[in-house]
């Protein structure tokens, strides 16, 4: 008989689980326990902040490559559709 | 920071949109500069992740705007403008890349990779004998003691762009429109006909796999 | 209402990264990336032994106060004035209280003899340390004995972790009384054991930080 073991969130459920938590669809006991873990864990804390920055570097590659004028190609696309309209 | 979902309702964009609309079915061109604006880049990242090939996914963006201008007469405004441009070039960019030969026409069968895939590697974790089983074995470090610079140079984010041309094409999907463009979780669930539940499983593989890139990516050449 | 709230370093909230303004000014929740960051959260004294770190401030509460799974949720909140006794020295004693009650717990698993008597004289966390390491390579200590006094060694080591980089303390601290709870639970092979841990823990932080 194995003696009492206290039920808790271990790391390996923490980093599955972590997608769900920052899109907000967690039970707040969920969420809680969650925060406990982080409290009392260096390595999941890391981790959470480690996504937060891929996310956010993620986030940074559209300002890498903004918007640009429409192209030769895409302008003239749309003037011979114009003029087949027209037509 | 990504926003927390909001529940769907009136789209802050209808008046907006439907004012393009009106204006692309009179055939003004400076519409159409309008929507390119808006669009193009976000179509060209996304056509991206089907297709390798930059030239081939500019194609792929083309023939959108051409399908898009010839359906645009009969669109309804059912969907937002956005999710039906979107779906266009989605569509496109699949079939181009079956064409490529960058997937086959199974890929979409066969799903996202595979089903168990973990988050991170097993063997971070201690085993099922271990006191602290599920506990992390060799735990992730801390990015804030980087230099400054390390996650903020260009050579990173090239990294982080390299990882996503490694994913599955469904979770590269989810990634590139929720992280990188930054829509709404509805938005990417009515452009891809996908569930909720759906689409945060996809995101949560693809945003695993990029994380764990990146974290190769910084601790190579790191003192232990 | 008055109620207890753990920061990090310079008033920072640990889950939603907003920094507290000064004493005084009302902090009305704002929306984060995680849920549950659109209201304020304290402890209550029973709370406080799961929610550790740098600072420990009086705060006041305001509007709709809940009880909601272990800890206190608000509308908003504004620090009173900060625990000054709670720093970097105060959880490293704290963590090694706690490893001597995961000692106490090891202690009921373990037959009268030398290992037994070894862990029973230490009085501080590198006794700990050494006495747990000898029972990992002894073989002749029972299983449940060597498990309870491998969460010994665990929480020796964290004591030292927090002396050493004392910037590290609350971790450290906080998961010695996670340890400590764990111990006693698995000692008395009863889940009740855990309430009773975290009881005197919160009862050691009034103590030892004049609340």
């Amino acid at each position: 008989m194995s003696r009492t073991d206290v039920a808790h969130v271990t790391c390996r459920e923490f980093v599955e689980i972590l997608t769900d938590d920052l899109e907000g669809v967690l039970e707040a006991g969920e969420a809680a326990e969650i925060e406990r873990h982080i409290v009392i864990c260096r390595g999941c804390s890391n981790y959470l902040e480690q996504m937060r920055s891929t996310i956010d570097l993620l986030g940074r590659i559209a300002a890498d490559q903004p918007g640009e004028a429409p192209t030769g190609a895409a302008l003239a696309i749309f003037r011979a559709w114009k003029a087949e309209r027209s037509a | 920071m990504q926003p927390v979902g909001i529940p769907a309702g009136p789209r802050p964009d209808d008046d907006d949109e439907q004012a393009l609309v009106t204006a692309l079915q009179r055939g003004e061109e400076a519409a159409f500069a309008e929507l390119v604006a808006r669009y193009g880049a976000s179509l060209l990242r996304l056509a991206r992740t089907f297709v390798r090939d930059r030239a081939v996914a500019e194609e792929v963006v083309q023939e959108t705007w051409l399908a898009v201008l010839n359906g645009i007469d009969r669109f309804e405004g059912r969907s937002s403008l956005k999710t039906w441009i979107f779906q266009i070039l989605s569509n496109r960019a699949k079939t181009r890349a079956v064409r490529e030969r960058r997937s086959t026409p199974f890929s979409a069968l066969a799903g996202d990779g595979a089903d168990d895939e973990a988050a991170v590697d097993a063997d971070r974790f201690r085993d099922e004998t271990h006191r602290w089983a599920g506990h992390w074995a060799a735990a992730p470090g801390d990015w804030s003691a980087l230099p400054d610079e390390r996650l903020l140079e260009g050579e990173t984010l090239a990294q982080v762009q390299a990882a996503i041309e490694t994913l599955p094409p469904r979770q590269a999907e989810v990634l590139v429109l929720r992280d990188v463009e930054g829509w709404e979780p509805e938005e990417v669930c009515a452009a891809l006909d996908i569930s909720d539940g759906n689409q945060r499983i996809l995101l949560h593989r693809a945003r695993s796999k990029v994380r764990a890139a990146l974290e190769r990516y910084l601790s190579e050449g790191a003192t232990p | 209402m008055i109620a207890y709230k753990f920061l990090r370093d310079g008033r920072v909230g640990p889950f939603s990264g907003v920094a507290w303004p000064a004493e005084g000014q009302w902090l009305q929740a704002v929306g984060g990336d995680r849920a549950c960051s659109a209201r304020v959260h304290a402890c209550r004294i029973a709370d406080l032994p799961e929610w550790l770190d740098h600072e420990l401030w009086r705060v006041e509460l305001d509007g709709d106060v809940r009880v909601d799974c272990g800890k206190l949720v608000a509308d908003r909140g504004r620090l009173v004035d900060r625990v000054a006794a709670w720093d970097a020295e105060l959880m490293a004693a704290f963590a090694e209280a706690c490893a001597l009650r995961a000692r106490d717990a090891a202690l009921t698993l373990l037959t009268p003899g030398a290992a037994h008597d070894a862990l029973a004289d230490c009085a501080t966390a590198e006794q700990l340390a050494t006495a747990a390491a000898q029972m990992a390579a002894d073989d002749q200590v029972e299983p449940d004995g060597a498990r309870a006094s491998g969460y010994v060694g665990d929480a020796a080591r964290h004591v030292l972790g927090a002396r050493a980089q004392p910037a590290t303390a609350p971790t450290h601290a906080a998961v010695n009384g996670f340890i400590a709870a764990h111990a006693a639970a698995f000692a008395e092979d009863d889940l009740d054991a855990v309430a009773r841990e975290r009881a005197w823990q919160a009862d050691w932080i009034v103590r030892h930080a004049h609340l």
